[in-house]
């Protein structure tokens, strides 16, 4: 038999000459580890993080579960669940709105990483540093505003024992020698009130520190930018009731940048302007068109502005023009986003952070913190609406309460569709009221203060493959 | 040798006895490699005389005179019938028999004698697939063999069909076998350029003994085709050409006509009749047309389609070196209008070892087909015709008074008859397999063979929306193309050794292997069309402001396998025979963690008639015993990259980006089958009843199935291996003379496989739906998941649905779904033939079955339900429930029709898949033309003449668990003939 050895040593040999043909590399996709080599690599990586925003999610939400629309016959079925309150856990609309934010939240998360390794191993130079930080704030605040999007959502009204949602970074909790953000088989616990702003702020504090102060622009618009970060920081301490933070963030921010004029606001909302916009998502016809939520096209409406609503502005004020439409003979509806100037009708940029809603958050704020200033509030009132109505006459407010409903109404006119009227009734424990007009037989007209679900359900497949995932109460286990 | 000195002994016997008397022939027989074959007796014909062939392969014969037939036979080999005009000498090469019982099996890398087979293999040889006018190879096995199960999905001339091979091994990859054309591993479900004629026989793998060799693709078994070869020292032309039409089988419902459809609408009050009012004069005069009009739709879509091919082959060859080649043409129209084939097959195969110790073979074919296809083939689309027939408004004409299209809102006739005629849906492919090998002899017993071989797909698809037709006005019609380029090559390296040792026979073989595959594809679709350059890329307008913008796509991907191998075998006898293989596959797919994996088998048998106590029964003339186990391998079906962390582009406004895709696991492995098997194969009476059965035991683990993940990690899901299925069955062959009364011959043979399948472990989860079926752990894949009918509510016309607790119920949400209602994967199937033949008539009747399971008719969905009512409506419709106290199966209009367990229909059938009745002209005959023709044959058959079923869509027979519209399976009558000169 020995001299048939050669022969199998010759085939053994030929084999392992040829097993590296195994090494078949992707053409159409990108393998992890080629993902971020360079400064430029993690731009792209940012770019993508943003991409993966949809803020339509929250903003569809608030909206329909709200008093704001009224559901017309020519609905066929999107988000009737929503809209009666009847969501259970296995609802789409809270699958999607868990699922894109933490997509985006992951992301960053990548990108973050890439960045610290990237500056370790010397592949960003010194010159590129300073860029590679402003990245890396624009991520850290992409992930808190993400984080802080579940938790309005998702999370308990705000409480020493509230449980809020997990929050994903890249610390290594289960000391695993693994950033928790990048482990994929991870089944975090949701986190309590306390503990998850601490790390929301921390996210912030690290985001400003690295971040350059400059004028909002139409370059810096579509990213967050110093200001955009002082707004979400604002907004973050109004729902963590941190009323002291929340007034100095939004001192920097209406110290700053202007409010948008009277004359102006109706062209904010056609994106021919931009003043007083902190932050807004840049959108383009290959993106779900926002307006779609309420309009398909003129004949086909799922949601209409509600009676209730309609009457509450003047057509005094400039939001009657810039809230709802009725075309001759047809039928009243959102129009909020029309479309841009020149483009399809329904596709506009998604604001996310605007000068009006520090105004009305300094407001609040002073009114709530331990030191009232009635006359802050009341000033700050005025200010907004002397730039939303004609000819408007300010009497000021002394009672307290009735200053904070005023407060509410004027954010429910300022920011109706844009993702806050639910929340601003969830966060301050108030029932949801619609109007006779806006409800009955199959949508139901009221949902008391504190009811369970002023939270949606945390997503029927979380809950299937993470074990450690706390249900909110009322939508079982299942 | 004590046995050759007895024949020559008695031989010369024989010679002498009769010599002096008559002429006297002599001659040599040889086998198809040259080689002298002693003992082949040599008998003419009519007489009880004859000899047997020396140790050289001569034999010496003398002839009395009106008998002029020489019939030579041996065991393992074709008999071989030659005339004697005026020769002294015939020498005659025989060849061995694919179907006989002591024959070589073709089981892949090696050949193996069927003697020594442990594993089980089934075998179709060409006289059972030629002739058969499907294009597409896979569609003319059914019911060939016991076990592979064919489902065609569409009567679409060239479209394959669904094959599975003792069920469904895996959920959630790939069920499809391995093709494997002369060595070449070849794509699945692109057959329709190969031509079935130029094959000589498909062995079809079936157990682990069989298949282990082909490692981590062989699960879902091996179908390996060899293709025809010339003779030696011999040349033949031979020519075929056939005529034929096919038409649509009769469906088993029947739509409303004009009468019917106008009194449904007028009583709804909807509809375009139904809102009309007779009391009003416009309107009445409407009507009036309406009524007058009595569209047939199926005039308008569907004809007789044609049906011809030619073909040329020549194949024989000289001393060393063999050929065949072949030239085939075949067009055949659909029963749809604008739906044909056309193809051009080329094929040449050549084999040499005009060099000592080196043989060559060359084989390669080449083809080129071109069809229209429907639009929306297999769809509940108002532009699919397969639909439209049956949804078109009978009072509603084809065209209006000036000739033109009578299109417009909801007249989903004339709209996709102009769709369909004014538009071009092609799908031309061009394919190419080509191999060559070389062994050399190294030092006998051993040798090196080495393999290299190609399969090149490339096909386009094209299609054209005519800007003038009504549907695509608004969009200025469009035009795409899309190329898909599919390349594979494989390079395999023999090294056997084969030996016998007395009693003991020892072969091995190691291999090597090494698999690449390549898939480039792109694509784009114009809108805007210049409607004077239809159908050409340059009549897409450039659109502008986001509106008529040209679209483009595309992809580039690819894999590797690498694998090195080994087989075993030892008999002793041919009594005692063993089988091992084991090899080694590494795949591009599986992540670091498990690129390589190991399957192996063991396989023995045991030829019982050659013991003692059996050699000399007269009942059993064979009987053997095989056994089998092994593990498999599949890895078809999934993603080449879904063991790595990927990222894609993601785009926010203008900017592109990269963005987290799948999460990888690095894990992923193979999908792998146990399989265990146990077989008998029989045969009594001197053969005259034979057959086989086989029983198996395959358990899947492993499978492959999308793991969940916490969302908060970013990602929804990897593809992991967990997860069990089961498959056990049972498969028996038979085949039996029954009648032999002088010439007349009556043939009989079948095969029944019963296969049971039971999802074992999901792994995560215990069940998952999909669509109207479950995938559950105890059930079998297939399971219809759907809320149970409970009849109609005589009393206000409600459906009522029954309950999970049996409750009746008139709420649908509330009763919910239930998975009692049987699979959609056949657990019975089979074939089975009767030939009678009487001299040169012979008449073929072939049958195939499928029984146990059931489907989901989506048709009715829309045929019985009034919100349809703008399109015809099934004629049971007019037994709707009306007032209190009807009774009957259809609802009342006012409630909402759902999907329930009454759309869930038995679709068990049985089918004459083809009749075929041929006359071969006797020698006399061929004689008269002094020896131009060899051979002349002619026949006429008929494919899917009859169908037995109790299933109302069109075709009980379909690829998937649901009926909606697919094209069914033809009727097809052809007239044909066969010349070999």
């Amino acid at each position: 038999m020995r001299k048939y050895y050669k022969y199998i040593i010759a085939i053994l040999l030929l084999s392992s000459g040829c097993e590296s043909i195994l090494d078949v590399e992707p053409t159409d996709i990108i393998i992890e580890d080629q993902a971020f080599k360079s400064l430029r690599d993690v731009e792209a990586g940012a770019i993508a993080a943003y991409g993966f925003v949809s803020e339509e999610n929250i903003i569809e939400f608030s909206s329909l579960a709200s008093d704001d629309v009224l559901r017309p016959s020519t609905n066929s079925g999107h988000g009737v669940q929503i809209n009666s309150w009847a969501y259970v856990a296995s609802n789409n609309e809270a699958a999607d709105l868990w699922y894109n934010a933490y997509r985006s939240i992951a992301q960053a998360n990548r990108v973050l990483y890439s960045i610290d390794q990237l500056i370790n191993n010397g592949e960003i130079k010194n010159d590129e540093i300073s860029s590679a930080n402003h990245l890396k704030s624009e991520m850290l605040a992409l992930r808190a505003h993400q984080h802080l999007n579940l938790y309005r959502a998702m999370g308990e009204k705000y409480g020493n024992d509230a449980l809020a949602v997990p929050y994903m970074d890249l610390e290594d909790n289960n000391n695993n020698n693994r950033p928790d953000g990048l482990e994929t088989d991870l089944k975090p616990a949701r986190l309590k009130c306390p503990e998850f702003f601490e790390e929301l702020f921390d996210d912030i504090d690290q985001a400003l520190q690295n971040i350059t102060i400059e004028t909002v622009n139409s370059q810096n618009i579509y990213r967050f930018n110093y200001y955009a970060i002082k707004a979400l920081e604002a907004r973050a301490a109004l729902y963590s009731e941190k009323y002291d933070r929340a007034i100095n963030a939004s001192n920097d921010v209406i110290n700053n940048v202007d409010l948008c004029s009277f004359n102006d606001y109706e062209n904010l909302w056609l994106d021919s302007e931009s003043s007083g916009v902190l932050f807004k998502l840049n959108r383009t016809v290959n993106d779900d068109f926002i307006g779609r939520i309420w309009t398909f096209n003129l004949t086909d409406i799922s949601f209409a502005p509600s009676n209730e609503l309609v009457d509450l502005l003047s057509p005094y004020d400039i939001r009657y023009y810039t809230t709802f439409y009725k075309p001759e003979n047809g039928e009243r509806i959102v129009y909020k986003y029309p479309g841009k100037v020149g483009g399809y009708w329904f596709l506009n940029d998604v604001k996310v952070y605007r000068v009006s809603e520090m105004y009305l958050i300094r407001a609040e704020a002073s009114l709530k913190k331990i030191n009232i200033d009635i006359d802050q509030a009341n000033e700050d009132l005025m200010s907004l609406r002397n730039e939303r109505i004609y000819l408007y006459n300010h009497n000021t407010i002394n009672d307290k309460d009735q200053l904070i409903n005023e407060i509410l109404l004027e954010r429910r006119k300022e920011f109706a569709y844009e993702g806050h009227r639910f929340f601003d009734l969830k966060r301050n424990q108030l029932p949801l009221e619609r109007s006779p007009l806006d409800c009955g037989g199959s949508i139901p007209c009221e949902l008391e203060a504190g009811n369970f679900r002023f939270n949606l359900p945390i997503p029927q497949e979380e809950v299937f493959a993470n074990k450690n995932i706390q249900q909110n109460p009322g939508y079982g286990q299942n | 040798m004590y046995r050759l000195l007895v024949l020559i002994f008695l031989s010369f016997i024989l010679t002498t006895e009769v010599s002096g008397q008559n002429k006297v022939i002599t001659g040599t027989v040889t086998d198809q490699d040259n080689e002298p074959i002693p003992g082949v007796n040599v008998i003419i014909r009519g007489t009880a005389q004859g000899t047997v062939t020396d140790v050289n392969g001569n034999y010496k014969l003398a002839m009395p005179p009106g008998y002029p037939i020489l019939v030579f036979s041996f065991v393992g080999f074709m008999n071989e019938e030659v005339r004697v005009t005026t020769e002294n000498t015939v020498d005659v090469s025989l060849y061995p028999d694919i179907q006989s019982l002591t024959e070589l099996v073709i089981t892949g890398y090696t050949t193996e004698k069927l003697d020594r087979l442990s594993g089980s293999v089934g075998t179709v040889e060409s006289k059972q697939m030629e002739d058969i006018p499907i294009p597409s190879f896979d569609q003319v096995l059914q019911g060939k063999t016991a076990g592979l199960y064919i489902s065609s999905g569409s009567g679409q001339p060239g479209s394959s069909a669904t094959v599975r091979l003792r069920g469904s091994g895996s959920i959630g990859a790939g069920n499809t076998p391995l093709y494997i054309l002369d060595n070449v591993p070849i794509s699945a479900g692109e057959f329709s350029t190969l031509n079935v004629n130029d094959f000589e026989s498909i062995s079809v793998l079936k157990d682990a003994s069989a298949t282990a060799i082909y490692g981590s693709r062989g699960s879902n078994g091996v179908i390996v085709i060899t293709s025809k070869s010339g003779k030696k020292n011999s040349a033949s032309l031979t020519y075929r050409m056939q005529y034929g039409f096919s038409q649509q089988a009769r469906e088993r419902f029947e739509m409303m006509n004009t009468q019917e459809k106008i009194a449904f609408e007028q009583y709804i009050g909807e509809g375009f009749a139904g809102e009309l009012d007779p009391n009003n004069a416009v309107d009445r005069k409407i009507l009036e047309q309406y009524k007058r009009t009595n569209t047939n739709w199926k005039d308008i879509f569907i004809r007789k389609g044609k049906l011809q091919s030619h073909e040329l082959a020549f194949s024989g060859g000289g001393e060393k070196t063999t050929f065949y080649t072949s030239l085939a043409y075949l067009n055949q129209e659909g029963q749809a209008i604008k739906s044909d084939l056309e193809r051009y097959t080329l094929r040449l195969n050549l084999s040499s070892n005009a060099i000592e110790n080196l043989k060559i073979d060359f084989n390669s074919s080449f083809g080129y087909s071109n069809s229209n296809v429907i639009p929306s083939e297999g769809q509940t689309s108002i532009i699919n015709p397969f639909a439209v027939v049956y949804w078109a408004n009978p009072y509603i004409t084809p065209y209006d008074e000036n000739g033109d299209y009578n299109t417009g809102v909801g007249l989903t006739g004339p709209n996709t008859l102009e769709i369909i005629n004014e538009g071009q849906r092609t799908n031309d492919q061009i394919k190419s397999v080509v191999s060559t090998s070389a062994q050399y002899n190294l030092a006998e017993p051993l040798y090196i063979k080495t393999t290299f071989g190609i399969d090149f797909t490339q096909t386009n698809f094209e299609r054209f929306n005519s800007p003038d037709s009504y549907l695509y006005e608004n969009s200025g019609g469009s035009f795409s193309q899309s190329q898909f380029q599919d390349f594979s090559y494989i390079w395999t390296n023999l090294l056997g050794y084969s030996k016998n040792f007395k009693d003991h026979f020892i072969e091995i073989t190691l291999g090597h292997e090494i698999f690449a595959n390549s898939i480039n594809s792109f694509g784009y679709t114009g809108y805007g069309i210049n409607p004077k350059l239809p159908g050409t890329p340059e009549g897409v307008s450039p659109g502008a402001d986001g509106i008529n913008i040209p679209e483009i796509e595309g992809f580039k991907e690819g894999n590797s396998l690498h694998s090195l191998f080994a087989i075993a075998n030892y008999s002793i006898k041919d009594k005692y025979n063993l089988k091992a293989s084991i090899r080694r596959d590494g795949s591009s797919r599986f992540g670091v963690n498990n690129r390589f994996a190991i399957f192996w088998s063991v396989g023995a048998s045991w030829n019982i008639k050659e013991e003692a106590f059996l050699i000399n029964s007269q009942l059993l003339s064979g009987l053997k015993i095989r056994a089998s186990y092994g593990t498999v391998g599949n890895q078809s079906g999934i993603d080449n990259f879904q063991s790595l962390g990927t990222y894609s582009p993601v785009s926010y406004g203008s900017n592109q980006g990269n963005g987290i895709l799948y999460a990888g696991n690095p894990d992923l492995k193979w999908e792998v089958s146990n399989q265990a098997n146990l077989g008998i194969d029989f045969s009594f009476l001197n053969d005259k009843i034979f057959g086989n059965i086989d029983l198996y035991n395959i358990i899947t683990s492993d499978l492959f199935v999308q793991y969940q993940l916490s969302r908060t990690t970013g990602f929804e899901s990897i593809r992991s291996n967990e997860g069990k299925m089961s498959n056990k069955g049972i498969e028996l062959t038979l085949n039996a003379d029954i009648l032999t009364i002088g010439d007349f011959i009556w043939t009989v043979g079948g095969n029944i496989a019963y296969n049971k399948n039971e999802i074992l472990d999901l792994g995560q989860v215990t069940e998952f739906e999909r669509g109207t079926s479950i995938v559950k752990e105890g059930l079998p894949l297939g399971t219809h998941y759907i809320t149970e009918w409970a009849g109609v509510n005589p009393s206000n016309g409600e459906p009522l649905y029954v309950g999970q607790n049996g409750e009746i119920t008139n709420n649908y949400d509330a009763a919910g779904p239930k998975a009692i209602f049987g699979t959609s994967q056949a657990p019975l199937t089979g074939g089975f033939f009767s030939t009678l033949s009487f001299k040169g008539l012979k008449l073929d009747g072939f049958f195939t079955f499928t029984s146990g399971y059931s489907r989901f008719n989506n048709q009715l969905f829309f045929s019985e339900n009034p919100n349809f009512i703008t399109s015809n409506l099934s004629k049971k419709m007019t037994t709707m429930w009306k007032e209190p106290g009807d009774i009957t199966e259809i609802q009342s209009y006012q409630y909402e029709r759902q999907f329930s367990s009454k759309d869930i229909e038995d679709a068990s059938f049985l089918r004459l898949r083809n009749v075929r009745l041929s006359y071969s002209f006797s020698e006399k005959l061929i004689e008269q033309t002094k020896g131009i023709f060899k051979g002349l044959e002619i026949y006429v058959q008929g494919q899917n003449l009859f169908t037995w079923t109790e299933f109302t869509g069109f075709d009980p027979e379909d690829d998937n668990n649901i009926a909606q519209f697919e094209y069914p399976a033809s009727k097809v009558y052809s007239v044909g003939l066969s010349v070999k000169f």
